[in-house]
C-alpha cells in the first residue's frame, strides 16, 4: 500500500516537473527571442541587459567612442562600435544600428528611453527587415509623438486635455494672440518633445517671441524637429502618470500611478509610487482614462499616460510616452513586476504576467535621479571624471547606474549618473530610508544633486506630501550648502595641506639620493 | 602662520602653530582636536570632536576638491603671503580695463550673439553654450565693447577657455 502511494506521489512529481520543463523549454525555443540588440547607452542599456541575462536571452550592445569603457558594454554578451561621438553619429544613426542588427542576427531591438525610443521611422525600418521593435506599433508612436495630434485624438475619446493651440505654431503673431486668449503664464512646448527639452515657461507677452525662438532651436537640436505649440500653464499642478501594459490580444491593464511633481526645468528628479494625492476612486477614474487613451491609439507594449492634476483635483491628459520611462523602477518595486520582462513577453506575443489592473500596492517606493549637476549654481552641468563611486546598499535600496570609478561624464549626453530607489512599508519610512542611502552614497570628482536631494527629502512640505510642480522653483533655500559641512571640509583641506608640507620637507632632501634616516640624523646633529 | 580656506568666495581663517614639534591648528582661536587618517583611494577618516566623517580629497594645484556626505566643495588653501600676492595680481588685471569672459562649463558654442566692436550692457547675452543638451546663455557682467571674439559657432570649448574679450 505504502509502495503504491509513493509510486503515485513520485510519478505525480515527475509529471509536473516534466510539464514545467516543457513549458519553460517551449517558451525559450519557440517564442521568446534568443538575441536582442539594445539601441541605447548608460544605465538603461545595462538595466535591459540584466533582464535579458535573467531570461537567458543574449544581449548586444552598441557604443560610441566615448562609451567604450562603460559598464553596459562589458556586461552585454556582444558589443559593436558605432563610430563617432555625437548622438547623431551614434545612438541616433538608424542605418548603422540596422546594419549591426543584420550582422549579429538580432531578432529584436529594445530602444530604451530617449534616442530612437520614440522614432516611428526606426520602428518601421526594423519591421521591414523582419526585426521586432520592442515597443508600440510605429503608427501609435507617430500619432502620440505629435503632441498636437495626440491632443485631438484625446478630445475625440472624451479625455480632458489642457487648453492650448491645436497645432504647431506657424505665425508668431497668431500664436501670441492665442496665448493672450488662454492667459499667461503659458508653456511653449516642442511637438516632438519630451524630457523638458525644447520647453519654455512664459510669464508675460514681451518674453513670448524670444521663448518661442529658444524652444524651437533647442527642439531642433534635440529632436531634429523644431515645431512647437503652446499650452496653458495650470496653477498648483501636480504631475501624475499611469503605467499601462497592452498585449498583442488587445488586453490593456494599468499598474497604478507615479507621482512625478518634483521637477526642475520641467524635468522630473524625484518620483514615487503610489501618489499620496489619489484616493481609490480617483485612481480608478484616472486608470480608466489611461486605458481608454491607450485603446484610442491602438497601443501595444508598455506605455505611460501623463496627467496634470490641478488644485481642484481635476485631471487633464498631458501626453503619452510610448516607451519605458526612466522612473519605471518605482512601479516595479510596488508591483513586483519586471517591466522589461513584460515588454519582452508582449513583443514575443506571449501572455503578460498579470491580466488585471492593479489598485493595491506593496508598500511605497521613491526614486531620486542623481545628476552630474551643481544645484548651488542653477543646476549647471558638471561633467568630469568620477574619481570614486560607491553606491549605498542595505535594506530596501535599489540602484541603477551606468557609471563606475574612472567613468568620464561627457558633455555629449544626458547628465544623469544614477537612479537611486528606496522601498519601505509606507511613505515616511521610504523617505527616511532614502535620506540614509543618499548620505551613504560616495560619489567623488564631480558635482552631483545628492546634497540637494537630501534637503528635499527632509523638507516639511515634501514629507507632508503637500507640493506642486513649482516646489523647487519656490524653495530657494534648498540650494545652499550646509555651513557645518563647509567648516569640516575647510578643516580637512587645511590638515591635508599641512601634512603634505611636512612630507615635502623630507622629500626634497631625499630626492638627492639620501635616505630619510640620514636627513633626520643630520638634523639632529645640527640641532645639537 | 595664518591659513585661508576659500570656498566659493566664503573664507574661513585658520591658524597653524608648531609647539615643540607638535602641530596645532586653530580656528576662531580654538585649538581643533581631531584624528585624520588616510584610508586609501583618496579617502580620509576625520574624527573631529568625536564626530566621525568620511572625506574624499583630491589635491589639484592650489585647490583641494573635497566631498563630504554627498556635498562637493572646491577649496583654495593659501597662507598669508600667497594670498596677498594673488590679490595684487588680480587688482592689476582689473585696473587695465580688459576682461576676458571664459566658459563656466565645457560645451559646444551653438550661437555667438555679438560681433567685434559691439557695445554690450551688463547682463546682455554674449554666447549660447550648449552642454548636455541644455542651452546656457553667457552674459556680460559689466558694460563695455566687444574687443575680440575667440571662438566660432559649432566649436567645442573646455572649462575656463577664453571666449570673448571685453574692453
Amino acid at each position: 500500500m505504502k509502495l503504491l502511494r509513493d509510486l503515485i506521489n513520485n510519478s505525480f512529481i515527475a509529471l509536473s516537473s516534466l510539464k514545467t520543463y516543457i513549458q519553460e523549454n517551449n517558451y525559450q525555443t519557440c517564442y521568446m527571442f534568443k538575441k536582442i540588440l539594445i539601441a541605447n547607452r548608460g544605465e538603461i542599456a545595462l538595466r535591459i541587459a540584466r533582464t535579458c541575462r535573467e531570461m537567458g536571452i543574449k544581449s548586444v550592445a552598441v557604443y560610441s567612442e566615448i562609451d567604450r569603457k562603460a559598464p553596459f558594454v562589458y556586461f552585454a554578451d556582444e558589443a559593436y562600435a558605432l563610430e563617432g561621438k555625437t548622438s547623431l553619429e551614434t545612438y541616433l544613426a538608424i542605418d548603422k544600428i540596422l546594419d549591426i542588427c543584420k550582422k549579429c542576427r538580432a531578432q529584436a531591438v529594445h530602444p530604451g528611453y530617449g534616442f530612437l525610443a520614440e522614432n516611428a521611422q526606426f520602428a518601421r525600418k526594423l519591421e521591414e527587415n523582419g526585426i521586432t521593435f520592442i515597443g508600440p506599433p510605429a503608427d501609435a508612436i507617430e500619432l502620440m509623438g505629435k503632441k498636437t495630434a495626440a491632443r485631438k485624438l484625446m478630445i475625440s475619446a472624451n479625455i480632458p486635455v489642457v487648453p492650448g493651440t491645436e497645432s504647431a505654431i506657424t505665425s508668431s503673431s497668431h500664436a501670441r494672440k492665442i496665448a493672450g486668449q488662454i492667459g499667461f503664464p503659458i508653456l511653449v512646448k516642442a511637438s516632438a518633445g519630451g524630457g523638458g527639452k525644447g520647453m519654455r515657461l512664459v510669464y508675460k507677452e514681451s518674453d513670448f517671441d524670444a521663448a518661442v525662438a529658444a524652444a524651437q532651436r533647442e527642439a531642433g537640436s534635440a529632436f531634429g524637429n523644431s515645431d512647437v505649440y503652446i499650452e496653458k500653464f495650470l496653477e498648483e499642478p501636480r504631475h501624475i502618470e499611469f503605467q499601462i501594459l497592452a498585449d498583442a490580444d488587445n488586453n490593456i491593464i494599468h499598474l497604478g500611478e507615479r507621482e512625478c511633481s518634483i521637477q526642475r526645468r520641467h524635468q522630473k528628479i524625484i518620483e514615487e509610487a503610489p501618489s499620496c494625492l489619489l484616493d481609490n476612486s480617483m485612481r480608478r477614474r484616472m486608470g480608466q482614462a489611461a486605458i481608454h487613451a491607450a485603446k484610442a491609439c491602438n497601443y501595444r507594449n508598455a506605455g505611460t499616460i501623463e496627467f496634470l492634476v490641478d488644485k481642484h483635483r481635476n485631471f487633464y491628459f498631458l501626453e503619452m510616452n510610448t516607451r519605458l520611462q526612466v522612473e519605471h523602477p518605482v512601479t516595479e518595486m510596488v508591483s513586483g513586476l519586471d517591466l522589461v520582462r513584460e515588454q519582452l513577453l508582449i513583443a514575443a506575443g506571449e501572455a503578460m504576467t498579470r491580466q488585471n489592473s492593479m489598485e493595491d500596492f506593496w508598500g511605497h517606493a521613491i526614486e531620486c535621479r542623481i545628476y552630474a549637476e551643481n544645484s548651488e549654481d542653477n543646476f549647471s552641468p558638471s561633467p568630469g571624471l568620477i574619481h570614486h563611486i560607491s553606491p549605498p546598499g542595505g535594506p530596501g535600496i535599489r540602484e541603477d547606474s551606468g557609471v563606475t570609478t574612472g567613468t568620464e561624464i561627457s558633455l555629449f549626453y544626458d547628465p544623469m549618473i544614477s537612479k537611486l530607489c528606496s522601498w519601505a512599508a509606507n511613505r515616511p519610512q521610504a523617505i527616511k530610508r532614502m535620506v540614509r542611502a543618499l548620505s551613504e552614497y560616495e560619489l567623488h570628482g564631480i558635482h552631483s544633486t545628492i546634497p540637494f536631494l537630501i534637503k528635499v527629502m527632509q523638507h516639511p512640505q515634501f514629507i507632508k506630501g503637500d507640493f506642486t510642480t513649482n516646489f523647487i522653483a519656490e524653495e530657494s533655500n534648498l540650494f545652499e550648502s550646509d555651513a557645518q559641512k563647509r567648516a569640516i571640509a575647510a578643516l580637512s583641506a587645511v590638515i591635508l595641506q599641512q601634512e603634505e608640507k611636512d612630507k615635502k620637507k623630507f622629500h626634497i632632501t631625499s630626492q638627492n639620493g639620501q635616505t630619510t634616516w640620514k636627513t633626520i640624523k643630520r638634523r639632529k646633529i645640527l640641532d645639537r | 602662520m595664518k591659513i585661508f580656506a576659500d570656498i566659493k568666495n566664503k573664507v574661513i581663517e585658520f591658524e597653524y602653530l608648531n609647539h615643540d614639534g607638535r602641530s596645532i591648528i586653530k580656528c576662531d582661536n580654538k585649538e581643533q582636536h581631531f584624528s585624520f587618517l588616510n584610508i586609501g583611494n583618496n579617502r580620509y577618516s576625520l574624527i573631529h570632536n568625536n564626530q566621525s566623517h568620511l572625506v574624499h580629497i583630491i589635491h589639484e594645484g592650489s585647490y583641494y576638491h573635497i566631498h563630504i556626505d554627498g556635498e562637493y566643495f572646491p577649496i583654495r588653501v593659501e597662507d598669508e603671503r600667497m594670498r596677498n600676492l594673488r590679490q595684487l595680481v588680480q587688482q592689476a588685471s582689473q585696473a587695465s580695463g580688459i576682461q576676458t569672459i571664459t566658459a563656466p562649463i565645457p560645451g559646444l558654442i551653438t550661437k555667438v550673439l555679438v560681433r567685434e566692436g559691439d557695445q554690450v550692457k551688463k547682463g546682455g547675452g554674449l554666447i549660447i553654450l550648449e552642454a548636455m543638451k541644455m542651452e546656457n546663455e553667457i552674459k556680460a557682467d559689466r558694460d563695455g565693447t566687444v574687443e575680440k571674439i575667440l571662438v566660432s559657432q559649432g566649436a567645442p570649448v573646455e572649462k575656463d577657455q577664453a571666449l570673448i574679450v571685453i574692453q
